[in-house]
């Protein structure tokens, strides 16, 4: 462990020391207005990444790993910039205001299709995709000494007493809150969601059984659910997650529903044709990269690429989703 | 005890020594500046830290944690500005001792309390921190809710014997705290529109506004250059043995109050130390010299923002969820690391909680060194021309408040407090209680409502613990006065049957709570 | 508000205030709890049915802060005067210059929009050390380009934060 310790050691100093003078480098040519990106030399500076949620966080860590790669195949330095607010609004407002050259590139959360439907000034329109890089499928769990065994017994619960049985969610409009509402519509039951403060404060009610149900990511519900103070009732996705093995999707169990966070990359909308490829292929290599892949993996969410064709008719698909079940 | 030996074997690595050493001056650099808050440096610390393995980079993940809960009292002693929330407190009485001579003092004090409440902090992590993590988690909405009312009944206290205004001001705090998207149902309030108020108002710009712009403009209004001779004497730089005799009684409120508010998820040094200042004063025999450099209160407030720090790492590991915003971000680097915090940690990977045991202490006791080393060069500060030093002051914080959330909104906002500030200030508004409003408004609006929509009324007032609480609290507000009119009213007699001077604390306490 | 009274930061004489200034306080808050109640009538009632409307904390944090502010207007006019507070005086050039600070401040933010950060910064920090007293090249020129020099590596280098 030592041995190996040193020689990653080793290997940070140089690369700090890279991202160093990266940085003055950048610094001696980041002018505020952009410039129009002369084809073929793309790209000739370095590259902005905006991530509308703070530093440290889930979404945060996958922007940054991705960035490092994709640093590799482009052969510039990618600099993540945080602008938080807004339940993410005000970095994507951010985003689309940006020049579409190509220097500004942006993490396209799950909320960028949803927050127009909640008050906010955000359009999917805005953006062209790049590519999905990650996926977090909703599971809904159960503390371990809850009576509801399966998600049928836990559905049987909210037809007897409509309004009464509490899921937790990590906040008011927030895609968990969300997920509840969806099976609230495909099983026709009433289950009340209950907004908490974050992810981790809405798990912790369900483990001290506080709640009767959680709505989570399963990076947030896999960690209690592996040594058994929580149990996973259902996976709101398509697939299995290798994070909770022996947990069913909901589609399994009878109940058709798929819902959850996604990751995407992202510009201001009319980019030029070349630049976008250049960049697509950048994210398809960084996506599908060792290190990535293995980061996602251990976060406990899926490391899902997705090419920008094929994800936009799911991009679209979900942003009509959302208008019909957030209507009122 | 060979997972002690193995765990500690880990950290005697030169590597991860030279990783706290680096931890530890980068902490302290970070909190020395105001708007640079340590969440903000271990986030960015954890790109680079996520390619190490996980010893020598929770070396300096937990080190810059530790060291900037040091550098922050160096601004809050010398300019009243926190260099962090967690030392919002230590503004309290640092400030005022500095200006009255004893800026050395104050200095050491705030850097041995922070010290000792670390170590004490630690010991609960080592030795309980199962327990701890247990009863972290039995609260939920209704019980958060108690104890945020019981944290409101400290607002009196932070009041510098104002209440009236104290109690207004910290209406107007909790009244901020609500502006922004509703907790329980999003909807928009008091937002005229403004994206970044979604979120509520950016707390650290209000603070730095208050504490550290305001006063500038205040020293500014009334300076006079004929009259100015800057502070050329420190003072002593060691406490005398009263003075560390008076350190004792706080140390022990500002473990307990640091330890409790530090295990809960999401609660930080910030709340600690402003519940423990008060606490302290209401135990304290000389409560009126609080808010006017009081050593007790210096050492109350910097020993509980620091003694969190072990029961949050506690409730971090023991749990998997964060005991404050730091913690969260040092879960996530760990569950990158593959390594799955819970209570099954504590059995399957002892060595692993010695090693970070072992981390927190060696980086303590550096940071330690070091602010002891560096006090001398520091107070110089002080000696520098107002118009270098001022100047500094207000870009630094300019600056420092844009970095937060890389937002001019947050300076606009920072500079409008300052300007609010300078008005309290000036009609006798403290701005304490404001403080403690913004920071326990959100949490008492958002658990009350949560726990009524989980299950009524019947939710909080069936909770013994909730209950307790309240209890408690409703005590705190109704004994003193009632206790202090009971020993004016002895003593009052005593001094018609002695016919003495009575010139007793009671006295003098029950002054200050009226006027 | 003007006096010719001397004062220095370190020796304030202790100034009793006029009853007059001592509403001033009381009339803010009460202004700002009234705004506050205002306000809440314009919180829009949301769809979903909830235990307690989003009006209803604000509301009752409006009402107490009127309150408390007529219950501390009235008990100032009717105690001696004395407030116990200790102001230093304020004199004509701290007046500028806290307004000239002001100004300068929120200038800065509209220079910063159109310039280079550190081209910026050196001018706010020069013009500060300006309106604050400081004169000469070491006060004007190197004393900003130093503290220019030290945002800019700590936060664009160092920290890299988007300045």
């Amino acid at each position: 462990m030592n041995h190996n310790t040193r020689t990653r050691f080793r290997r940070i100093v140089p690369a700090a020391a890279a991202a160093a003078i990266a940085a003055v480098a950048l610094a001696g040519c980041a002018n505020r207005g952009g410039e129009a990106a002369q084809s073929g030399d793309f790209p000739s500076k370095s590259i902005t990444m905006v991530v509308p949620y703070q530093a440290g966080g889930a979404s945060d860590l996958s922007a940054r790993t991705l960035a490092a790669e994709m640093e590799k195949k482009l052969g510039q330095s990618i600099v993540v910039e945080n602008r938080v607010g807004g339940a993410g609004s005000v970095g994507l407002t951010y985003l689309s205001a940006r020049p579409a050259d190509g220097y500004t590139i942006g993490y396209l959360p799950v909320e960028t299709v949803m927050l127009g439907y909640q008050g906010y000034d955000i359009d999917p329109a805005r953006y062209d995709l790049l590519g999905q890089i990650v996926s977090v499928p909703a599971t809904i769990a159960v503390p371990a000494n809850s009576p509801y065994k399966t998600l049928q017994d836990l559905i049987d619960a909210a037809k007897a007493k409509p309004g009464t049985i509490t899921v937790a969610n990590s906040g008011a409009g927030s895609i968990w809150q969300a997920a509840t509402k969806a099976l609230n519509k495909t099983a026709g039951v009433e289950l009340k969601p209950v907004p908490f403060d974050g992810g981790a404060p809405a798990v912790n009610a369900a483990i001290a059984g506080q709640v009767d149900a959680v709505a989570a990511g399963v990076s947030e519900t896999s960690v209690a659910a592996a040594d058994g103070r929580l149990r996973v009732l259902a996976i709101l996705n398509d697939k299995a997650s290798a994070a909770l093995p022996g947990v069913a999707t909901a589609k399994e169990l009878g109940t058709d529903v798929s819902i959850g966070g996604w990751g995407a990359v992202g510009t201001p909308a009319g980019l030029p044709d070349d630049v976008r490829d250049e960049l697509a292929a950048a994210v398809k290599a960084a996506a599908e990269s060792e290190s990535f892949v293995s980061v996602i993996k251990k976060s406990g969410n899926l490391p899902v690429y997705e090419a920008p064709e094929a994800f936009q008719a799911f991009y679209d698909a979900e942003a009509k989703r959302f208008s019909t079940l957030f209507a009122k | 005890m060979n997972a002690l030996a193995e765990g500690l074997g880990q950290i005697a690595d030169p590597t991860v020594l030279l990783c706290i050493l680096i931890g530890a001056l980068a902490g302290m650099l970070v909190g020395t500046f105001p708007g640079l808050t340590a969440t903000m440096a271990v986030a960015l610390a954890s790109a680079f830290t996520l390619s190490m393995d996980p010893i020598p980079g929770l070396a300096v993940l937990l080190t810059i944690y530790v060291a900037a809960n040091f550098g922050d009292r160096v601004p809050a002693i010398l300019i009243n500005t926190p260099g962090t929330p967690a030392s919002i407190c230590t503004t309290f009485d640092g400030y005022p001792m500095a200006k009255k001579g004893l800026a050395g003092v104050a200095l050491t004090v705030s850097a041995f309390a922070s010290a000792i409440g670390t170590f004490l902090g630690l010991i609960l992590l080592v030795v309980a921190a199962i327990p701890i993590s247990r009863l972290a988690l039995e609260f939920g909405p209704a019980e958060t809710f108690a104890l945020v009312v019981f944290g409101l009944t400290m607002m009196v206290g932070v009041s510098g014997g104002k209440i009236g205004k104290g109690l207004i001001a910290g209406a107007v705090g909790l009244a901020l705290a609500s502006v922004g998207r509703d907790p329980i149902t999003g909807t928009e309030r008091f937002t005229f529109g403004v994206l970044e108020l979604s979120d509520g108002i950016p707390f650290i710009a209000v603070i730095i506004g208050l504490f550290g712009i305001a006063d500038i403009l205040d020293q500014m209004l009334s300076y006079r250059a004929e009259k100015h001779t800057p502070i050329s004497n420190f003072g002593r730089w060691w406490p005398n043995r009263s003075e560390m005799k008076r350190m004792v009684k706080p140390l022990g409120i500002g473990t307990g109050i640091g330890a409790v508010v530090g295990a809960m998820p999401a609660a930080g040094g910030d709340i600690a130390g402003i519940m423990s200042w008060a606490a302290a004063k209401k135990a304290s025999k000389h409560p009126e010299e609080f808010g006017k450099g009081s050593i007790e209160g210096l050492t109350a407030g910097d020993t509980a923002s620091n003694a969190g720090i072990g029961p949050s790492v506690a409730t971090t590991l023991a749990l998997g969820i964060p005991g404050d915003s730091v913690m969260a971000v040092v879960l996530g680097s760990l569950i990158v690391w593959g390594i799955q915090p819970g209570p099954a940690l504590f059995t399957s990977q002892p060595d692993l909680v010695w090693s970070i045991a072992g981390i927190l202490a060696v980086a303590t006791v550096l940071t330690l060194g070091l602010s002891l080393l560096r006090l001398r060069g520091v107070t110089k500060l002080l000696e520098l021309k107002p118009h270098y030093l001022w100047t500094v002051i207000i870009v630094f914080c300019m600056v420092g408040t844009f970095a937060v959330n890389n937002s001019v909104i947050d300076v606009v906002v920072m500079l409008i407090f300052g300007v609010v500030g300078l008005f309290m200030r000036r009609h006798g508004f403290p701005a304490g209680p404001v403080v403690l409003g913004l920071i326990l408004g959100k949490l008492a609006e958002g658990n009350l409502r949560r726990a009524l929509e989980i299950g009524g009324p019947e939710n909080i007032l069936g909770s013994p613990i909730a209950v307790t609480i309240l209890l408690i609290s409703l005590a705190a507000v109704t004994l003193p006065p009632v206790i202090d009119r009971l020993r004016a009213r002895r003593a009052v007699r005593r001094a018609a049957s002695t016919s003495s001077n009575p010139t007793d604390q009671p006295l003098e306490q029950k002054e200050t709570t009226i006027s | 508000m003007s006096s010719d009274q001397t004062a220095g930061t370190g020796t304030a004489p202790e100034r009793h205030v006029g009853r007059a200034y001592q509403l001033v306080g009381p009339l803010a808050s009460l202004a700002v709890g009234g705004l506050l109640l205002l306000l809440t009538q314009y919180v829009k009632e949301p769809d979903i049915a909830t235990g307690l409307s989003p009006r209803w904390w604000p509301g009752i944090l409006g009402a107490i802060i009127c309150l408390l502010s007529i219950g501390v207007a009235v008990k100032d006019q009717i105690s001696d005067g004395k407030s116990g507070d200790e102001l230093t005086t304020p004199t004509r050039l701290g007046m500028i210059r806290v307004a000239a600070v002001i100004a300068a401040a929120f200038g800065y933010g509209v220079l910063w929009y159109f310039l280079d950060f550190r081209v910026a910064t050196f001018g706010l920090v020069a013009g500060l050390s300006y309106i604050i007293g400081g004169r000469g090249w070491r006060a004007l020129l190197l004393f900003p380009f130093l503290v220019s020099l030290v945002l800019y590596a700590l936060f664009v280098l160092l920290l890299k934060v988007p300045l």
